[in-house]
């Protein structure tokens, strides 16, 4: 009996250890977690209130120092002293207020665990008030624009220009219903004034893709006077994409976008990446894609806007780092500090870059600080990370085409699950990689007058809800229109309403097939071949005599034919002349380069050439002496000149030198890099083939010096990789300040019909004899 | 001792190569501006760090031109050196402005360092300046391997996804993630030796990536417990450049 007894006591007290241990852990630890909180909370709120509060006390001190100050120098009249204190003044006030908003508001707020009401207003609506229209507006004749009259102003950009919400007189309604252009409400005039501060680069700049912008329907109207430029576009009234992504967030906590929050911003840069294809498809690229320049309308719809970047893809100007950073691609900034032609890289692929970090600053609320290899940490599905991850890579890794991407984006859109779309799922993982969906006319050109029917043509929605942006993708996806349905004529609110066959959620239909955007290599080998075989004709052309750029083809007229063949006369004779007094006197230029010995030159090295100092010894003058010998080297040789324009008086002598020694060699140069031998100081615009060949020279080379061992061991593996289409790559680049040009010769073990040391040897002997 | 290949780097700045400085100021800015700020603390701001630009650097190749790094100076403290003088010069010229006169010329030793205890370089910068060299080199990797391939070693090591999710993502099996990765791991080792080699003066800094655990063992020896420590140790570093990007461009934003 005694030990049952003793066996329950046991029995209880184990019981009632457990029970007691269960206790602490539940009951007492939570307990003074709450307590260590409370405690914790209640001396951020008094150091909160206390720093404020001594904040508030500061700036109230400052604020009364400032005042006498301010009006002590308005009252001598020293203006820009009292603008200078007026400023402080008014960053102490807004600072005071700031504190007094802290104490009176939102710590206590906080404290009593309401914090949520009133989280982030201080940021929040400032940043509004700022973005708001406002009544200023323009003062005297510069601010007067015929036809439009002012009725508010937006806050200015980087860029320096004023802008204006303009109403359109009735004539200019009239005006812009000839050129095709409906719907036109409320107008932005974009203003750069050298009054106001803008400088002349930047005007030529704004004003210089306007004509192409115009066809495209993106500027309405433009006058460029003696002292001011400004151009008209549409008003969207709406607010910018940055708003909008801290709204999501806002909304869908700290972890990261909800699903309908994705879906939202899915939507914004698929909008976004269908306007870029509008403006590739033109023929232009808009350079400055970031969230400030999308603007999100009442109805959800983004706008890209802010064309003072834009440039034509064809530009011969030479790349600029305009931009903005973390949305500009860095490899954009390399290459133009290497000096490469806007025609010589594909511009498109800089905007889808843009667009890859406005779809990660979606995601992240944040900027990509680490370029392509910035990491998406909230949540986000796996096949989005992927669409980031590709817009953002290598140059020629990423998007082929804003068509390829807005492919992965709507499959994305359209899934039930966002989460679910894996990156095998998405077209461009697919066999389909290289296909565009046929809605979109990719390559086709685009026979649009307006900018808006062409974005309506793509199926942007107008009405706002998620559920039209992603029916108008599905009815994108299967090639047919949407159709829009005014519900408030109003407001001229309106919807989209989709075909009757695609609704939310339903499958999309497969994109039907569309040609291959990468020829075969067999095409591409007849493509060089072709255009070889035109450069060649060129080069012979150019070698036998005269002819008329432009448009030989037209005949001769008799008058003029007269006057060539005196003028030919007349050279002749002054060569002889100019001949024998050369035989009295030494030649002018000082060929400090060693004569090549042409049997052990390596397959690749560099020929320093001089820089020419006797102005009296004219090139032109000395190409007529050719040595007893030139030989002859059948071969297709690439020219990639790294010097930079405008080239100067030495410069453009060697270059000059190069550009017909390799001529009178016989070879095939490729490429734009040199002077035209026909005496223009202009450059010759490459095929489209050379171009490509030169960036992908320029980007296989990277930052490698063209005289590093590196670089010999590189440019032989990217001339076996294009072996179809060169043989050899000629490279000029400058060493330095006052230093002559280097020109290496990249070439494999055999070049055409001969080895790479004879033409190392032929070139080098050509642009010493022609230098001579 | 210089090599050629840095020799010829040096070269690219001192004529003036403005994408070589672009190239230098990209990959060791944000470690540079953070040494900066910390020695600055409180006597210059932030807004006057950051106004250090390639530009701004590219201007003063003329400095350049009279520094000479074979007298035993590590990159690292070469390229503080320079940014200390732009920085220096950017702040005299400030004055100068406000005083309406001539700038004086820059020195090394510059006032506003007065306010920091420790004025020499630490481990802490050194540690940086090695992380941006890796980063450099992952950069150059990403240029040079398959996009596909390069991703998988993003999802793999810097991301830290299982293999298993990798290849159930991609479509493809966990063999050839294994496969490819492999071969991307081992270009970027190779890369490591050539990036570290270019930012380098001392033979002691060439050395940096074997002591950190990099390239410590042989090709021939190495077991797949290596590779797991090199895939360790480049997300360790990878983060924390990341990390310290973050922070530069949160002071720029400021």
């Amino acid at each position: 009996m005694a030990a049952i007894e003793i066996l329950l006591i046991v029995l209880a007290g184990v019981v009632g250890l457990v029970l007691v241990v269960v206790l602490l852990t539940s009951v007492l630890v939570p307990l003074f977690r709450g307590i260590g909180f409370l405690i914790r909370h209640i001396f951020t709120f008094v150091g909160g209130m206390v720093m404020d509060s001594a904040r508030l006390i500061g700036s109230l001190v400052l604020t009364i120092l400032y005042v006498p100050l301010v009006l002590a120098n308005l009252v001598i009249g020293r203006f820009s002293a009292c603008g200078h204190y007026g400023r402080a003044l008014q960053h102490e006030l807004s600072g005071a207020g700031l504190c007094l908003y802290r104490v009176a508001l939102s710590h206590p707020l906080r404290l009593v665990g309401l914090h949520g009401l009133v989280e982030g207003v201080e940021k929040r609506l400032p940043e509004v008030m700022a973005n708001a229209p406002t009544r200023e507006l323009p003062a005297g004749r510069g601010g007067k624009f015929e036809g439009y009259s002012i009725v508010g102003s937006l806050a200015a950009g980087g860029s320096g220009a004023k802008l204006y919400i303009a109403q359109p007189s009735a004539a200019k309604f009239a005006a812009f219903q000839r050129d095709g252009i409906d719907h036109v409400g409320q107008v932005v005039i974009k203003t750069f004034s050298l009054k106001d501060g803008s400088s002349l680069p930047q005007i030529v700049r704004e004003s210089r893709s306007l004509d192409a912008a115009k066809k495209l329907g993106l500027i309405l109207d433009h006058e460029l006077t003696a002292d001011r430029f400004f151009y008209v576009m549409r008003y969207v009234p709406g607010e910018p994409l940055g708003m909008m992504t801290k709204r999501l967030h806002a909304s869908s906590g700290p972890g990261g976008l909800s699903p309908a929050a994705m879906q939202s911003g899915l939507g914004y840069v698929a909008d976004l990446v269908s306007t870029l294809s509008v403006y590739h498809r033109g023929g232009l690229w808009h350079k400055d894609v970031k969230p400030d320049n999308v603007i999100v309308d009442a109805s959800g719809r983004a706008h890209l806007v802010d064309f003072g970047l834009v440039s034509s893809l064809r530009s011969a100007m030479t790349l600029t780092t305009h931009g903005t950073e973390y949305f500009r691609d860095p490899e954009m900034v390399r290459l133009a500090l290497k000096g490469v032609k806007v025609h010589e890289v594909d511009g498109t692929r800089f905007d889808l870059y843009g667009a890859g970090s406005v779809l990660f600053s979606i995601i992240e609320e944040s900027f990509p600080a680490h370029g392509g290899l910035s990491q998406v940490t909230k949540r986000c599905p796996e096949a989005v990370k992927w669409i980031i991850r590709r817009a953002m890579a290598d140059y020629d890794k990423r998007y082929e085409s804003a068509a390829a991407m807005l492919a992965d984006l709507d499959v994305v859109r359209m899934a039930p699950d966002p989460f679910a779309v894996r990156p095998i799922d998405l077209p461009s993982m697919r066999a389909s990689a290289t296909r565009t969906p046929a809605s979109l006319g990719q390559g086709n050109p685009l026979p649009i007058p307006s900018f808006a029917a062409a974005v309506g043509a793509l199926g942007a929605s107008i009405g706002g809800a998620i559920k039209g942006a992603m029916d108008t993708a599905a009815a994108r996806a299967a090639g047919h229109g949407p159709q829009i349905r005014v519900t408030h004529w109003w407001t001229g609110r309106a919807e989209v309403v989709p075909p009757a066959d695609v609704r939310l959620g339903a499958t999309p239909p497969p994109l039907p097939a569309a040609p291959l955007i990468r020829r075969s290599a067999a095409e591409q080998l007849a493509s060089a071949r072709g255009r070889v075989e035109e450069a060649r004709a060129r080069i012979a052309s150019s070698r036998n005599g005269f002819h008329f750029r432009g448009a030989p083809q037209k005949p001769v007229n008799g008058g003029v034919g007269v006057a060539v063949a005196l003028m030919v006369v007349g050279l002749v004779a002054l060569n002889v002349f100019r001949t024998r007094q050369s035989e009295h006197s030494a030649p002018g230029i000082d060929v400090s380069t060693p004569a090549a010995d042409q049997g052990s030159l390596p397959s690749s090295g560099a020929i320093v050439l001089p820089v020419a100092t006797d102005e009296s010894a004219a090139f032109e003058s000395s190409v007529d002496n050719p040595p007893a010998t030139w030989p002859q080297v059948t071969a297709r040789v690439l020219v990639i000149n790294d010097v930079l324009q405008p080239w100067s008086g030495d410069s453009d002598k060697t270059l000059r030198a190069v550009s017909h020694g390799l001529s009178r060699v016989g070879v095939s140069a490729l490429g734009n890099a040199l002077p035209a031998n026909d005496g223009e100081n202009v450059e010759r615009i490459g095929e489209s083939g050379d171009i490509d060949l030169i960036a992908s020279a320029r980007l296989a080379l990277g930052q490698r010096p063209t005289d590093s061992p590196d670089a010999a061991a590189v440019m032989k593996r990217w001339l076996a990789e294009h072996s179809d289409q060169v043989e050899c790559v000629v490279w000029v680049s400058p060493q330095g300040k006052s230093q002559p040009l280097r020109v290496h010769v990249f070439g494999g073990a055999k070049i055409g019909d001969t080895d790479a040391a004879s033409l190392q040897a032929s070139v080098n002997q050509a642009v010493q004899s022609a230098s001579r | 001792m210089l090599t050629p290949v840095n020799m010829d780097f040096i070269g690219r700045l001192r004529a003036n190569d403005q994408s070589a400085w672009f190239e230098v100021w990209e990959t060791f800015g944000p470690v540079v501006r953070s040494q900066l700020s910390k020695w600055g603390k409180g006597r210059i701001g932030s807004q006057t760090v950051q106004d250090l630009s390639q530009e701004t650097l590219a201007a003063l190749s003329e400095s350049i031109e009279r520094f000479d790094p074979s007298r035993g100076a590590r990159f690292s403290t070469w390229l503080l050196a320079i940014a200390k003088h732009v920085l220096g010069d950017e702040l005299d010229r400030r004055h100068a402005q406000k005083r309406g006169g001539n700038k004086r010329a820059a020195e090394l030793d510059e006032s506003w360092m007065a306010s920091s205890t420790d004025p020499g370089v630490d481990a802490q910068y050194e540690a940086g300046v090695f992380r941006a060299k890796v980063e450099a080199a992952i950069r150059v990797v990403e240029k040079e391997t398959e996009f596909s391939d390069f991703a998988i070693f993003s999802m793999r090591v810097l991301e830290g996804k299982p293999g298993k999710e990798v290849a159930e993502a991609l479509g493809i099996s966990e063999p050839t993630v294994s496969r490819r990765l492999a071969k991307v791991r081992e270009v970027l080792r190779e890369r490591l030796v050539d990036v570290i080699r270019i930012y380098s003066f001392t033979e002691d800094e060439k050395d940096e990536a074997a002591r950190n655990g990099l390239l410590a063992t042989p090709k021939q020896e190495r077991s797949a417990a290596d590779d797991a420590l090199f895939d360790e140790a480049i997300c360790e570093i990878y983060h924390r450049q990341m990390d310290l990007r973050r922070q530069d461009q949160a002071a720029r934003l400021r």
